[in-house]
């Protein structure tokens, strides 16, 4: 909606700049074309050597044309087409987009060395190892380092992954086969299938062969489904393009193979496998809006949002950032707070904990649970965390 | 059929006089079963040419002969075709697949073309005898010429031959999960399918009636324990009867 608006009036400066330059291209050519005739004339009669008076009326005459053409008013009409669509643009992106997002900003104490050790972290994560080391040089960080020999490794078998290349991917996974089996996942076995098709497309059928005999063995009992489809793409070795298995060699299988490794690699590293740093970021990005829109209705009320623990209103940024299990009290219907957690009854319901001071009038009391007919007294109550 | 009919008829005409017995079962003892029995007639001829059936169908060709000279009873077919049957059926369970393809095709050019499951069969068959041989090249080659392109047109076929070229994976074939496809009761198995298919193709039952006969008396005797204890047959190879339980 607003973008629409925008975007019309962003091409409406663009075409008015557009028109007032070529119009300003005209007026020039214009001119110069008037003074060059005007050169041309003197240079004539210079010839038939005839006295300065004549040079005289040339110039009149040139001033004369160039007064008809009133090259600054034609300016000027441009111009000013020129400056209402910008003016008109500015008015709309003052209105559209907050010019200060500062306003939604708190001043939040953070440790420099931990900020620090996030960035350097994530510019190892993403593979840019020398500008890490040029942060954590200038930075003075020593610690920060302590990732980057891993993520240097797993950056090495996915650039090799990329020209085909299984072999580090595959010494990877030997190596942490127990973890990988206990993390359930099938990164290992789906790595030999992507080699095996490998060596059968541009190899030959015998060296395919030999190779399943040895590598997807250990694999028949549980996975026979795979491993009867891979033994049959044996039988159309010279054409694995055109037979019933055409799909084992489609290119998706390395693209989720290589996302499959980042995901174990990072487990076992006891990461997550997105950059805290990236995910804070499109975190703070989803809930600016709401905030911009507080601080206004702050500011409005005079008051300081500054100071509260609590945001008065919820930032809903979506699925993919829920981390942690939500609690909301039955009794107040509110989400539990520091201030206000999970309390664990003995009959095994929970409530929060200003509910069971008031339920049992300030700790004085034994009350009755809000869900069925045990008693309880505030002291058996336990804190949940999640 | 006439001895099911008959007992059932008796019953209930045992039951009819006796309403108020009509829901307890009745009580046959085992003289008088066996004096039913005997009012049962049946020719000797019947029994004769059931045996002849069975043997027949069975592809006993001497006990058939010779049945024949003894009894006096003819078969219905030419035993010479028995011995055919058989050879091919020879050749299946003892691994000459090929020899076995040949004299089908002997027998009847069109018992294949009109059978694409027989023969692909009887083909894996063949590649299995390949992997056991341990003629990996050959089976391989036999397997993409002849196989592949059947696994193309038929999804059933293809997870067929999923599983027995996965025999090759194995160095150690008898222990491994296809293990089976080894067994001589696959070889039965396709040979079994040969003998229906050719018995098929000579308009005759593939299945013996004798077995067909026994499997009618199973059934008539659960019909008959709904209504009355009598001397039960269990043991079929001794035919045996055993007193009712009281």
């Amino acid at each position: 909606m607003e973008l629409d608006s925008l975007r019309e009036a962003f091409d409406r400066v663009i075409e008015k700049r557009a028109s007032s330059s070529a119009k300003a291209q005209e007026v020039i050519d214009q001119i110069v074309s008037e003074v060059e005739q005007a050169i041309t004339k003197m240079q004539m009669m210079n010839t038939d050597s005839m006295g300065t008076a004549d040079h005289s009326s040339i110039l009149a005459e040139l001033k004369a044309k160039l007064n008809e053409l009133a090259p600054l008013n034609q300016l000027e009409g441009c111009q000013k087409e020129l400056n209402v669509a910008l003016s008109k643009y500015l008015k709309l992106l003052e209105k559209s987009f907050s010019p200060d997002i500062s306003k939604a900003y708190r001043n939040v104490d953070f440790e420099a060395s931990t900020i620090n050790s996030i960035i350097a972290n994530h510019f190892y994560r993403q593979g840019l190892f020398d500008l890490g080391d040029s942060f954590v040089r200038e930075c003075g960080e020593s610690d920060g380092a302590h990732l980057k020999l891993q993520f240097q490794e797993m950056y090495s078998i996915l650039e090799a992954m990329q020209v085909r290349n299984l072999q580090p991917a595959l010494s990877w996974a030997a190596k942490n086969h127990d973890q990988l089996l206990q993390n359930g996942s099938m990164l290992e076995l789906k790595l030999h299938q992507l080699q095996f098709v490998e060596i059968l497309t541009k190899g030959s059928r015998d060296e395919a062969l030999k190779y399943a005999r040895t590598h997807l063995v250990p694999f028949a009992s549980l996975h026979k489904a795979e491993i009867q489809k891979l033994m049959a793409c044996l039988l159309w070795a010279d054409r694995l393009d055109q037979s019933p298995y055409a799909e084992f060699m489609s290119s998706t299988h390395w693209e989720k193979l290589a996302e499959e490794l980042t995901h174990q690699f990072c487990s076992l590293l006891g990461q997550s496998s997105e950059s805290p740093l990236g995910v804070a970021v499109s975190a703070g990005f989803q809930g600016l809006p709401t905030l911009l829109k507080l601080t206004t209705v702050m500011a409005a009320k005079k008051q300081e949002w500054q100071a509260m623990k609590q945001l008065p209103v919820p930032i809903d940024i979506g699925p993919e950032f829920q981390y942690h299990s939500v609690f909301v009290c039955p009794v107040l219907r509110e989400q539990s707070s520091d201030e206000n957690p999970p309390m664990l009854m003995p009959c095994g319901h929970v409530v929060s904990k200003q509910s069971i001071m008031k339920l049992s009038k300030s700790s004085s009391r034994p009350f009755k649970c809000p869900y069925c007919p045990s008693e309880a007294v505030a002291s058996q109550c336990k804190q949940l965390h999640f | 059929m006439f001895l099911s009919r008959i007992v059932l008829r008796d019953l209930d005409s045992i039951d009819s006089p006796a309403a108020s017995m009509a829901s307890s079962k009745k009580l046959v003892t085992r003289d008088e079963w066996e004096r039913k029995l005997r009012d049962v007639k049946i020719r000797k001829e019947d029994m004769n040419r059931l045996v002849m059936n069975f043997l027949v169908t069975e592809g006993f060709v001497d006990a058939a002969d010779k049945f024949r000279v003894e009894s006096g009873t003819q078969p219905d077919i030419d035993l010479a075709t028995i011995t055919d049957r058989m050879e091919v059926k020879r050749a299946v369970q003892s691994g000459n697949v090929q020899e076995a393809i040949e004299k089908i095709n002997d027998l009847n050019p069109t018992i294949l073309d009109t059978n694409p499951q027989l023969y692909f069969h009887l083909q894996q068959q063949k590649l299995i005898e390949l992997i056991r041989a341990g003629k990996i090249n050959e089976a391989l080659e036999f397997a993409q010429e002849e196989l592949a392109p059947r696994g193309e047109e038929n999804q059933v076929f293809l997870e067929e031959i999923e599983k027995t070229v996965a025999l090759l994976v194995f160095e150690d074939i008898k222990n491994c999960p296809y293990g089976e496809l080894l067994d001589v009761s696959q070889r039965l198995k396709t040979a079994s399918e040969v003998n229906a298919a050719i018995l098929t193709s000579q308009s005759h039952e593939k299945d013996p009636k004798l077995p067909s006969l026994l499997k009618m008396l199973i059934w008539t005797q659960n019909q008959l324990d709904e209504k009355a204890a009598y001397p039960r047959i269990n043991n079929f190879s001794t035919a045996a009867l055993e007193d009712p339980a009281i």
